[in-house]
């Protein structure tokens, strides 16, 4: 059940990231914008605006006007990679769940120790494991592509990234069925051991 | 090995103890309770182990000793025993 509430928050934040569409935000109203920090690399994006200070009387204390950056305002091709590793993380879930659901399917029907069984384990731990580990690889390109065009931007600015990330739950996962595999690998010996015992 | 080769050289005589019993499978099986499907393969020779206990209820079922039931063939004359049947 995790999983899959993982796998769907995951897509809807490729959507909103791509589409930058306000009705993809929980609260809506006229004003309502996706913002910058849909992207998973991204803690704080904001305009920062002291233009204003020079207006002020001698003594007068100058407070800087932040605005967040909305995601339109960065191109759709650094958004895409961006939450290309959300998208795999998404898919590899989903992978890993059909896998699972087929073995169950087999132990269901009696067979818990059917090839088939096997083969669904480890192809969800190989998927979950590899999957993360990919993500986690990814993450900081999105992070770099983001903050070199940040960089480049003219005007007051702040900026907040993630550096790392790691999706634990999911390799714990992948691991804990990689772990069941082996067991069900060596029950199917047993079973074959006792195969036409009296 | 190769495939061709059996992996023993054990050979089940529980067919000519029934017949020397006068014995069919089905009673046996009742008195045993042993499933008929476990004594046909069993009899067949296809059984690869058998239990202690089912030695146990078989030889009390058929008044036998398990060297009644079991016997050593020579691989290239299978289908010679090695001893005589013990009646």
């Amino acid at each position: 059940m995790v999983a899959v509430v993982v796998a769907a928050w995951n897509l809807y934040i490729v959507a909103a990231a791509l589409t930058a569409h306000p009705l993809l935000l929980p609260a809506g109203g006229s004003d309502a914008y996706v913002g910058a920090t849909v992207l998973p690399q991204v803690l704080q994006l904001e305009w920062l605006d002291s233009s204003h200070c020079g207006d002020l009387a001698d003594g007068e204390a100058c407070h800087t006007v932040s605005t967040s950056v909305r995601a339109e305002e960065i191109p759709l091709w650094i958004r895409a990679v961006a939450v290309t590793p959300q998208l795999l993380e998404a898919m590899a879930i989903v992978v890993a769940l059909l896998a699972v659901r087929r073995a169950l399917q087999y132990i269901a029907w009696g067979q818990p120790f059917a090839g088939q069984v096997r083969a669904g384990l480890r192809a969800a731990a190989v998927v979950l494991v590899v999957g993360t580990l990919v993500r986690t690889a990814l993450h900081p390109v999105g992070l770099a592509l983001t903050a070199q065009w940040w960089d480049g931007l003219d005007g007051g600015r702040g900026i907040g990234m993630q550096p790392i990330y790691l999706s634990v739950p999911l390799l714990v996962g992948g691991l804990v069925l990689g772990s069941l595999g082996v067991a069900f690998r060596e029950g199917a010996r047993l079973q074959e051991d006792v195969d036409g015992v009296i | 090995m190769s495939s061709e080769e059996p992996s023993h050289r054990v050979v089940c005589l529980l067919d000519k103890v029934l017949t020397a019993r006068d014995v069919t499978l089905t009673e046996l099986s009742a008195r045993t309770g042993i499933t008929m499907a476990n004594l046909s393969i069993l009899k067949t020779g296809k059984a690869r182990a058998i239990r202690f206990t089912t030695l146990t209820a078989i030889c009390e079922a058929l008044d036998c000793k398990p060297a009644d039931l079991f016997d050593l063939v020579d691989l290239h004359n299978l289908d010679e025993p090695t001893s005589d049947l013990i009646t």
